[in-house]
């Protein structure tokens, strides 16, 4: 079990959260998200499984994984679409093996299938580059996620 | 490996973007609101914080590098004595030497604040082009007088990530919309005569993406998703930009269609000589898994990564002959460091290299080696290396500050 950040609610309470690992099958790990939400985390972002080709591949454990996906969920780091998006403090963080620092998660298209992520960069060259929504990074850096080179990097694409 | 020495003046201030052009120092708040402040008395404060040598060196380091490169400067420092006299504020062991201005006195820029978050700023030929989220829009800067307020006129009306401007040519990278090109018009009541008038300027769109644009020579390369940028070669005329014009200038009138030159690159480095383009497109054999990539270039240097090892490519298109790319013989492949797209963020063009922006550092890459020239993470990094005065100079915008930063290299 994997403890998740520590998240204060509207009333000022500090909740503490899990991400349960539920079961290994031939695509991956499924977790229940510290909101209870399906979480898979995919072989083919882990270098391994069909379809690996051009994906982009976590650095980080799986478990990990699952903990950066509960971030987003507990900041509500979302865009227009429902997908998820998530930083580490200050990207601090190396997430994807291609120095990737940003993660995206995809909203799944029915209820009942899980979700799942991997890392992404805004950098030209970047074969699974995407770009944080502008609004969000400047949620980011108002919640204090993120110090001011950070924001700026990331919004020109740099990070 | 030479020495390397720098000298950097550190503007405090919650600063988000800067410029140095003629004799001026522009500023902008991460408000949006612009500032400026004349350079001599920029000098001046650098005078009161510190002592003569290190005054006169910030003067050549940072102010004008045109006094730096003249061959006046490079006799005077065979003068025994005189390298060690300037030196002097360093000390044995240092390599940097900081000068800290306390309060920066700007004054406002009469223009009015650019809608949405600036994400790149170009200013040529006294035109100031800021790229916002909320578009591409162009003011005037009249180096003469700053004071005098110009309109600001929305060129293009989507998310312009980059803007690249020289050549008398305008371009801007806005993504998903594509790269956007315009003729840069000088007299004919363009800017230059008041009231300024407001023309319309039609932008028309060149390539279909585009996250940057850079000059490679009058050429343009169009970095995009891919490893290597696309090629756009240009269609340029020389003549008079205007009839004040003391001489004659290139002017950009068109862009041919973009061209893939992955395979031009990797022709050049596999083989360790010229390749033209004509000749590899008629290569059909399926590229290798390793391919090259393109980190940023430096005019028509390109710096790549390829098979874990640094490298410099040229590219030309000269008139009448076919794109060509050949192996930088003085940026040797012994020479480089290793910089893997990893860790590498940005390049940026100087008359001296390559600046190159990774996470905790900007370093700076000659033919002679890779130096440290600043330490610390930087939010905007600008470079002039087509100026007169500023053209080995960095200007970094930090967390706390702005800072202009100098080299020697001996």
């Amino acid at each position: 079990m994997l403890r998740c950040p520590a998240h204060t609610s509207s009333s000022g309470e500090i909740m503490q959260r899990r991400c349960t690992k539920q079961r290994i099958d031939p695509s991956g790990v499924h977790y229940l998200s510290c909101s209870g939400a399906l979480y898979l985390s995919l072989n083919y972002h882990r270098g391994s499984g069909k379809g690996r080709r051009g994906k982009s591949i976590w650095a980080i454990g799986r478990d990990a994984e699952c903990h950066t996906f509960c971030e987003a969920e507990i900041g509500k780091w979302s865009d227009a679409r429902a997908n998820y998006w998530a930083v580490s403090v200050d990207a601090r963080v190396q997430l994807g093996k291609n120095g990737e620092r940003l993660a995206f998660f995809d909203a799944p298209v029915n209820v009942t299938d899980p979700w799942h992520g991997y890392p992404i960069s805004g950098r030209p060259g970047s074969p699974t580059r995407r770009r944080p929504p502008d609004e969000l990074v400047g949620r980011w850096l108002d919640e204090g996620r993120i110090s001011y080179v950070t924001y700026d990097r990331i919004l020109t694409g740099r990070l | 490996m030479r020495k390397f020495k720098t000298v950097r003046v550190e503007l405090p201030g919650d600063w988000r973007d800067g410029w140095l052009y003629k004799d001026h120092l522009l500023l902008w708040s991460r408000s949006g609101h612009a500032y400026w402040m004349p350079t001599t008395a920029l000098v001046d404060l650098v005078r009161q914080e510190t002592n003569p040598s290190l005054t006169v060196l910030t003067e050549y380091l940072i102010f004008r590098n045109d006094w730096k490169s003249s061959e006046q400067f490079r006799k005077l420092l065979s003068v025994r004595g005189v390298h060690s006299a300037l030196l002097r504020g360093f000390g044995s062991e240092r390599s940097e030497a900081t000068v800290r201005i306390g309060g920066v006195p700007v004054d406002n820029l009469p223009t009015e604040r650019v809608p949405g978050i600036a994400l790149d700023t170009s200013l040529y030929a006294n035109r100031v082009y800021v790229a916002s989220t909320e578009g591409l829009f162009e003011s005037y800067f009249n180096p003469a007088d700053p004071r005098i307020q110009y309109p600001l006129i929305q060129r293009l009306e989507v998310r312009t990530a980059k803007v690249a401007a020289r050549y008398l040519s305008l371009n801007a990278s806005t993504e998903d919309e594509g790269l956007w090109f315009a003729p840069i018009l000088i007299g004919q009541g363009y800017w230059d005569e008041w009231p300024p008038q407001s023309r319309d300027l039609n932008m028309d769109r060149v390539a279909e993406y585009s996250l940057a644009a850079s000059f490679a020579s009058r050429h343009l390369l169009n970095y995009k998703n891919s490893p290597t940028p696309g090629f756009l070669r240009a269609e340029a005329v020389r003549e008079r930009a205007h009839d004040r014009a003391a001489y004659d200038e290139w002017r950009v009138v068109n862009y041919e269609a973009e061209r893939d030159i992955e395979r031009l690159a990797l022709h050049a480095l596999m083989h360790q000589d010229k390749a033209r383009l004509s000749l590899v497109e008629k290569d059909r054999d399926p590229l290798p898994d390793e391919r090259p990539v393109v980190l940023g270039n430096s005019g028509y240097r390109l710096l790549l990564n390829w098979q874990d090892e640094s490298h410099v490519i040229d590219i030309s298109a000269f008139q009448g002959k076919d794109i060509e790319a050949r192996p930088d013989r003085r940026f040797g492949r012994a020479q480089l460091p290793h910089a893997s797209p990893e860790e590498v963020l940005a390049v940026y063009p100087m008359a001296a290299g390559f600046l190159v922006e990774l996470l905790d550092e900007v370093r700076l890459l000659t033919p002679n080696g890779s130096y440290l020239l600043f330490e610390g993470s930087a939010a905007r990094v600008r470079t002039f290396p087509h100026s007169r005065r500023y053209q080995d100079v960095a200007l970094i915008v930090g967390e706390d500050g702005c800072h202009l930063v100098g080299f020697l290299e001996s």
